[in-house]
């Protein structure tokens, strides 16, 4: 039954489910009823999380590590206790500031720098390609074992050839078309995709439905539950061991390394970034994916241990890939229904990460990367084209192409040695190189532009030399003894034992070195010299963004500009019309009669930069705005003098606040005399 | 809204914070190995039967803490 044209028409059955289910939901969103605002939607779509790294990954870690694997849900279990200080902000900001991808918030934070946007760009494509990676191998992999079926056979060492003749190479081009479907149809300032997001979800359901029924199935099918299962694991020797955390099995360091890392890719991956930040319809929505999103992940992994013991009892002579026994123990027990239901579930978990990913990396490709290069080259007069929507779309189009070509080049040089887990174990490392900058920055006006790009910088060359090239060294595309001996020889510069240090697994390892020298370089150099007037601006709008009266961003503006200007300028890259009515909206609010009305002052060309990054990021949206407007730079000490009277005016709107609160009580109490307690006690003293 | 101490939003977030660490130490080193030995509880393991029992209870408390109706608000 389960024939490959079968498997091949099934698969392409689910994805235009999914496609019905976006349009669908970009439907309801243009006839103003949101399909995805609700809290449920919402914490379903950051279940985006939960890739093939955890649909078959987990297994094949349970089965070697044990309990190990739990860390990567635990982390993000902690990180939602702190999401009501950390995401919540992240979100207001990037609401305020209209800011699109994690480049852009990273740009932004530290005076709308286009060098810095561009860097966290780099470490970003570079940093996710492996994890990308995973993905492609996890759908190549499983669709190999479902064809065999009903038996259960290993696809040999792949000696297929580089792209044409390789299943893969079309799996991820396949890909690339779903994503420039779903995510580039159209261009929208705000970067928001209505009917993408509840695809998602669905998506997550889908895959946890499917991991529980084959978790059901092993569990109650083919063994007599919980206590059966681990009763026939602990009389083994063998498996005994995968019962603990510390031991034979992995220690506490690694635990506590991993459950850091996830702690970090929660919220600084940018398809987490995504979903969790820019799709967020409205931010109480947080207060139930606080709770609701680590069940989801609690509740996708009770059935991981006993999938990976009964597959180890069932195969016990290790000829079976322990990546596969989702897939393979269904299959060996000759039921089809359920392997296509685990195949499915699979590809779920696979397209919904790629989709996001490459969505959320295209865009920060195209507004960091490319843009800027492009508006400074002064050659190609670029700046100067009067219809620049089109170019936006089709960058972003051909960057979802070009990563997922890194990502199939990864997975064809260095897949075939590393098992799941461990390779997107090297893109979160990647990832949370973006921690010191993001997390200080919203907490830490101090920070500078300068101690961000050293940092990160830093932080990605040590990851670079102590994860990603041994990944290649170990797939023989590097000579192994720059492994072994260290680079040029010399023995301290062994990747993974660098200057000597030893008893770390690889992760923690790079780990430590990395945010050692991305943290230290951070601090230090923000602490060497004092930012300027537009990091100043920039780290007041963010680290104060939840206080009650907010400094808003015009304040920091003086200058002279015409609103036609303004106007052809958001047309050429939003389209004429929808600049018209954008502004036509803004002046609306403002209370001018019309457009022409609009006075052209700080607040409208303030509100012209937000809406023009949307579409190009903060950066190049910065640039682009200079050369309309006629602009005086404010001093830094005009910028302290700002930010000073907003505090003043902040601390004295408390003490009002204070003051009516003590009156209020005093009146409640029923005294007589109705005096603040204040007074009271003052006047008995006297 | 401003978060001073006595708004109901800063309580709650204390209250997470809280919660934050108490998750850092109940998943961590020391707590670990206490129950990282042979034993069962209904044939389940006494690690997986503590890990995933203390991580439903720390939702669970999650939960109370963001859904609950603060009569102040």
């Amino acid at each position: 039954m389960l024939t490959g044209g079968f498997i091949v028409v099934a698969s392409f059955a689910y994805v235009g489910l999914l496609f019905a289910i976006a349009a669908y939901g970009d439907k309801r969103a243009d006839a103003g009823r949101s399909l995805i605002a609700n809290p449920y939607i919402y914490a379903l779509s950051l279940a985006v999380y939960c890739t093939s790294w955890t649909f078959y990954g987990s297994v094949g870690r349970a089965a070697s590590g044990g309990m190990g694997f739990l860390a990567i849900y635990i982390g993000p279990t902690l990180m939602a206790a702190l999401w009501w200080f950390l995401l919540l902000k992240m979100i207001r900001i990037s609401k305020a500031n209209r800011i699109t991808s994690i480049a852009d918030f990273v740009a932004s934070r530290y005076g709308k720098s286009q060098l810095l946007g561009g860097l966290v760009t780099i470490i970003a494509v570079i940093g996710i390609v492996p994890y990308i990676a995973l993905q492609l191998k996890a759908i190549s992999t499983s669709f190999n074992i479902i064809l065999q079926y009903p038996s259960v056979a290993m696809p040999g060492k792949s000696g297929a050839q580089l792209f044409i003749g390789d299943n893969t190479f079309y799996i991820a081009m396949l890909l690339a078309a779903f994503t420039i479907l779903f995510g580039t149809r159209h261009l929208d300032a705000t970067e928001r995709h209505e009917g993408l997001v509840a695809a998602i979800a669905f998506e997550s359901v889908v895959k946890l439905v499917a991991f529980i029924a084959v978790g059901l199935f092993v569990t109650y099918g083919m063994y007599n539950g919980f206590a059966d299962l681990f009763q026939r694991a602990n009389d083994n020797p063998r498996l005994h061991a995968l019962m603990a955390v510390g031991g034979d099995a992995g220690s506490y360091t690694s635990w506590a390394t991993l459950t850091l890392l996830s702690m970090f890719a929660i919220l600084f991956l940018p398809r987490q970034f995504q979903v969790a930040v820019v799709e967020n319809v409205n931010e109480r929505h947080l207060n139930k994916a606080i709770w609701l999103f680590p069940l989801y992940l609690l509740a996708i992994n009770i059935f991981v241990l006993p999938i990976a013991l009964g597959g180890l009892l069932h195969f016990p002579d290790g000829g079976v890939d322990a990546d596969t026994f989702v897939l393979t123990l269904p299959i060996a027990q000759q039921q089809a229904w359920l392997a296509l239901l685990v195949f499915i579930g699979g590809l779920s978990a696979a397209t919904g990460m790629v989709i996001v990913e490459t969505i959320a990396l295209s865009t920060m490709v195209c507004n960091d990367l490319v843009m800027p290069v492009l508006l400074r080259t002064p050659g190609l007069r670029f700046a100067e084209n009067r219809d620049l929507s089109r170019w936006l779309l089709g960058i972003r189009r051909g960057a979802i192409i070009g990563i997922l070509l890194l990502g199939y080049l990864y997975f064809y040089l260095a897949g075939e040695a590393y098992a799941l887990v461990s390779i997107g174990l090297i893109s979160f490392s990647a990832v949370a190189q973006f921690a010191p900058a993001i997390i200080g920055g919203v907490f830490w006006k101090g920070g500078t532009r300068l101690g961000a790009i050293y940092g990160l910088a830093a932080g990605f060359s040590v990851w670079l030399y102590t994860l990603l090239l041994p990944s290649f060294a170990k797939s023989g595309w590097l000579p192994i003894t720059f492994l072994s001996q260290g680079a040029w020889g010399i023995d301290l510069l062994k990747p993974q034992q660098l200057f000597g240090l030893q008893g770390l697994d690889e992760i923690s390892h790079c780990l430590f070195w990395s945010l050692f020298v991305n943290g230290g370089l951070y601090v230090a150099l923000s602490l060497l010299r004092r930012p300027d007037a537009a990091e100043h601006t920039q780290a007041t709008l963010f680290v104060d963004a939840s206080k009650q009266s907010r400094v808003s961003g015009s304040r920091f503006w003086r200058g002279s500009a015409s609103v036609n200007d303004l106007l052809a300028l958001l047309g050429r890259f939003l389209g004429p019309e929808r600049a018209r009515e954008a502004l036509a909206a803004y002046a609306q609010q403002r209370g001018a009669a019309a457009l022409e009305a609009l006075p052209a002052d700080a607040n409208t060309v303030h509100h012209t930069e937000s809406l023009l990054t949307g579409a190009i990021g903060s950066a190049s949206a910065r640039v682009m705005i200079a050369s309309v407007v006629d602009e005086e730079p404010l001093g830094i000490g005009e910028v302290m003098h700002i930010i000073d009277e907003a505090s003043q005016v902040l601390a004295h709107s408390r003490q009002l606040e204070q003051q009516s609160r003590e009156l209020e009580a005093a009146t409640y109490q029923g005294t007589p005399e109705c005096q603040p307690a204040s007074a009271r006690t003052g006047s008995t003293q006297g | 809204m401003t978060p001073t101490p006595s708004s109901p939003g800063d309580q709650r977030g204390q209250r997470l914070a809280a919660l934050f660490l108490l998750g850092v130490l109940l998943f961590n080193y020391p707590l670990l190995q206490l129950f990282a030995r042979d034993g069962t509880v209904l044939g389940v393991p006494l690690l997986y039967c503590y890990v995933f029992c203390a991580w439903a209870a720390l939702i669970g408390l999650m939960a109370l803490v963001v859904e609950r109706r603060n009569p102040a608000e």
